[in-house]
Formats: C-alpha cells, structure tokens, sequence
C-alpha cells in the first residue's frame, strides 16, 4: 500500500451547532468541494467509502443519484464510528492498490441537530413508565443502561478512571494534562476560520472551575456535536501526480480489533491498553518511518483524554507517560509534537476524525490555519485501533 | 421511570438467576473458561458446552466513573451515581452501580459484593456495595 494512493481533494461544509441544511447537503458540500479541489469530474468517482456509525443518514445511494455518479463499482464501509478515521483510508487505498477502484470518494456528514446527540439518551428506548434496552453493547444495552451506562462520555470516563488510577496521577496533575490538551486546542481553534469555537476563549480558570460531566472528565474534555461534513478524494498515486504537484500519499493505514476491543470497549481485560502494540509497530512499519518522524499528530478526541491515550498507543511516547509528557512539553507549535491543530473535536468540530484526516492534508500541503513547520510526515488517529500515516 | 434489561435467549439465563437472587456466569464445561457478557460458545476451546455458574458475589472495582450530567430521565433524580466495571473473584466482569457509598469515596481496587435489587417484580438487577471487611480496613 506504501505510496499506491495519495489523497487530491480535500472538501468541507460549515460546521455550526444548529445549521439549517440537512446531512445529504452538507455531505454535498464536502464532496463537491473534495472534487473541485482534486480538480476531477465528478463523474470519474468509482469507488465510495463512508462510515458505518450512529447518526449516518447519507448512504452511497444518495451521493450516486445526486452527483450523477454512472458506476461505483467499490463501495463499503468502516464501523464503529471514530474507529473508522484510518479504516476509511485503509479500505480506499487498498481498493485503489487492487485496482477494484481508480478514483475513491470518502466522506463523513453528520447532523446531530436532527438525527440525535450522542450524549443524550432522553428518547432513545421511548417514553413509558418501564423502557427496555437489548443487546450487550456498551453504553446503552441491556447490562449497561439499567445501570445509567449510557452515553460513550460515560465510557470514555471509565478509561480515563483506570489510566488514573493505574498511573497513579494526582488530581492536580490530572487537571494540568487534560486542561493543557483542552486549552491548547482552544488556542488553535481561534485561528481556524471554520472552528465552532473560534470565538470562545478557555481560560485555565474556565477549565478547572467548569463542571464535572462524568469524573474525572469535566465539561471541556469533552467534544462538541454539531452539524457539518468532511470529505476527501483519493486516486491511484500515477493519476495523484498528473492532477497536481502536491498530492498527499498514503503511507500506510490500519484497522486492528482483538477480543473484547470493539468499540466501544468496557469489557477488555486491560482498559489501558487501547491497542495491541504490534498494530502500531506494523503501522510505522509498512509506512517506512518511526513514530518519532512524524511532525504533526491529529488524534480522535470525542475527549481529550483519548488525545492522551493515543500519544502512547500510537508510539509517541512510552505506556503511562503520556500525562507527564503532556504537563512537560504540551501540544503547541513549538512542542516536540504538535496535537489536533485544527483544534480537534474539542474546539473545531466533531466530524468523526474525518476532519483530522483534511487537518493532515492541509498541514502537509502547507495551508494549515496553525502550520507546523516543514510538516512532512502526519498521523490521524483514533484510539483504539485505527490510523493511517500520510506523508508529502 | 426505569430502564430494564430486554433479554435474549442467549442471556435469559443470566436474568432469570438474578430474579433468584444468584449471580451466574458462563463456564466451559470442556476447559473451564468464564465469561461474561454472555456468549453463544466458548472463546478459547470452542466448545458449545456450558453451565451457568453462580458467583459468591464478591469482588473488586476494576474501574469506574461518578456521573454528574444527566443522560436520561430514569436517572436525573438519581445524580451523581457510580457506574462501575466490577472484576469478580471468579475472573469475570460485570457493569453495576457501587450503592451504599459516597461516590467520590470509591477508589480502584475496592472490595465490593453483590447486593440484589428487585427493581421489578419481575426484574433484579445486581448491584454493589463495599464489602464489611474492605469498610473495616478503611
């Protein structure tokens, strides 16, 4: 897969709290935009991956019919939600590479406004006296709702829990790891035209004194949900460089599950360890790089705590110490590696990590809102599992 | 309001033992393997042959959370409330809330045991409550 695939076309609607147009249409504007910016027609799509995740309304059938697509003949989808950021990747560069598609759309529209909030669960087994939940998903099935288990904030709490307590970290260094995430994300977020909360400032005061949603995650660890759309346009690596002078390869990508690990995961026997090492050892070395060549990491943060965890996971820095690294060097332009300089879901926008995917393209091209300097090589990140490594 | 468990056929069982005040667990009848949630066969032999196991109820905090923000109205009255992944003795894990405790005083590792809820007639959930010897450790 090394360099088989490189991505031509990055597109993104608005993103806002309330908008006024549906999932169909700002998954429009992403992939139109994704396509002007590839500059193809659209036409030439042959292949269409999207994510298999709650709140998806837009399914190939709608982007087929409405971008007057003749034939998609690769279209699939990656599951579990976030865990699709790199999966999505993976299966589009490995279609391309097994020539089953020459010109791959990739998108994710969410309209959380209309189709459900993620942390609410008001209506979501109906409105009687006694309401029943099935099936043994975490949250929100039957031996997890009965017990008030039911929003992913809740789960992620839970990791964040043991990580504390397995690391032994103090409340005040908690605090001072998590807030410089959520701060520093804030901070990029102010100079990003297209983030939510590009106008709102995050004091060290506003983030210790804000309430607890789910302990130890206050109310700034956790993400926005909105409305909005990413999307991108990946082709076979010849094809890239005929289209324009800067394409962006796929270096390489990953999924990996092992048991008990599906997303999203309260019954894995070890809750501090997200991934099997060897998926991120693999990972780097498919891509021909070690983890200390990256140059900017945009790392799946429904909670700043899975930003945390993913500086371990993904081979940044050692099992357990990603709190410390954090406290000591931060997440800014100038640290040793620069964290969700879109400002991520926390103060950007929740599109499911695709927009951590379009964040590495543009800090590649070198047209990021926040650019890290000569940014070469840039991971997008979920955590428990999926990745992919791209590099100019 | 409440949320009660939508049992399946694969997870009768476990509910029909909690009404009878017995928590059970899945075990291979070939190589001895536990498991919780319920699973149609064994995961390291294969076998289709299992018993349901009664648990002595008793076992530690593996991990857990304070929940403050309400999520649903079956549970606004009941904030803040514990949801914990409790290990068992016997090896597997189970979802409950700790009860009985100030939530800010549970730590990782705390000795709990099992405490029968009959939240229905029908219906009881197993809970957890810190066990008289870890109170007593302080």
């Amino acid at each position: 897969m090394y360099r088989a695939a490189a991505i031509v076309g990055i597109g993104q609607s608005q993103f806002g709290r309330k908008l006024i147009k549906t999932a169909w249409e700002l998954a429009l504007d992403a992939c139109l935009a994704a396509i002007v910016d590839a500059g193809i027609d659209a036409k030439e799509i042959d292949g269409i991956i999207r994510y298999d995740a709650p709140n998806e309304l837009v399914q190939q059938g709608l982007l087929v019919r409405s971008l007057g697509i003749p034939e998609l003949r690769w279209f699939s989808n990656a599951p579990y939600g976030g865990e699709a950021t790199g999966a999505v990747v993976s299966h589009g560069a490995a279609a391309i590479a097994a020539r089953q598609a020459s010109c791959v759309l990739i998108y994710r529209s969410l309209s959380q406004s209309t189709s459900g909030r993620m942390g609410r669960a008001d209506d979501r087994y109906g409105q009687a006296e006694e309401q029943y939940a099935s099936g043994d998903r975490t949250p929100g099935g039957e031996f997890s709702a009965p017990y008030g288990l039911l929003s992913p904030g809740q789960v992620f709490a839970m990791w964040a829990s043991r990580y504390k307590y397995e690391n032994s970290v103090s409340d005040d260094d908690w605090a001072r790891a998590m807030g410089t995430l959520a701060i520093q994300q804030r901070q990029y977020a102010h100079n990003n035209p297209a983030a939510i909360m590009k106008d709102r400032s995050l004091t060290w005061d506003e983030y210790l004194q804000a309430r607890v949603i789910n302990w130890p995650l206050r109310l700034f660890d956790l993400c926005i949900e909105n409305d909005g759309a990413c999307a991108i346009v990946l082709v076979a690596a010849e094809r890239a460089r005929a289209l324009r002078e800067d394409p962006i390869y796929v270096l390489a990508a990953t999924q990996s599950m092992s048991p008990l690990s599906e997303p999203i995961a309260t019954y894995k026997r070890d809750l501090t360890e997200f991934v099997v090492p060897e998926a991120s050892q693999r990972m780097y070395r498919d891509a021909q790089i070690a983890a200390s060549d990256v140059d900017v990491a945009e790392l799946y943060d429904a909670t700043s705590f899975m930003a945390l965890k993913s500086l371990e996971t993904w081979g940044f820095v050692k099992r357990g110490q990603a709190w410390k690294h954090l406290i000591e060097h931060g997440t800014g332009p100038d640290s040793p590696l620069p964290v969700n300089t879109h400002g991520g879901h926390l103060s950007e926008a929740y599109i499911h990590g695709m927009n951590a995917i379009t964040e590495s393209v543009k800090q590649l091209r070198g047209t990021a809102a926040n650019q890290v300097k000569n940014a070469e090589i840039a991971v997008a990140a979920a955590p428990f599992g999926s990745a992919v490594v791209l590099g100019r | 309001m409440k949320i009660l468990p939508a049992p399946t056929a694969l997870s009768q069982p476990y509910w029909d033992g909690t009404h009878e005040h017995k928590l059970l667990f899945q075990q291979c009848v070939r190589c001895g393997t536990r498991w919780h949630p319920p699973m149609p066969l064994c995961p390291n032999c294969h076998s289709g042959e299992y018993t349901w196991e009664p648990s002595a109820g008793v076992g530690a905090v593996y991990t857990w959370t304070v929940v403050e923000h309400p999520t649903h109205p079956a549970f606004a009255d009941k904030l803040p409330y514990v949801v914990a992944v409790v290990e068992l003795d016997e090896g597997p894990r189970i979802v409950a809330n700790i009860r009985q405790c100030e939530p800010y005083a549970v730590k990782g590792g705390m000795r709990v045991q099992v405490l029968f809820d009959d939240v229905t007639e029908s219906v009881t959930l197993p809970q957890f409550v810190p066990s008289p010897a870890a109170a007593g450790e302080g």
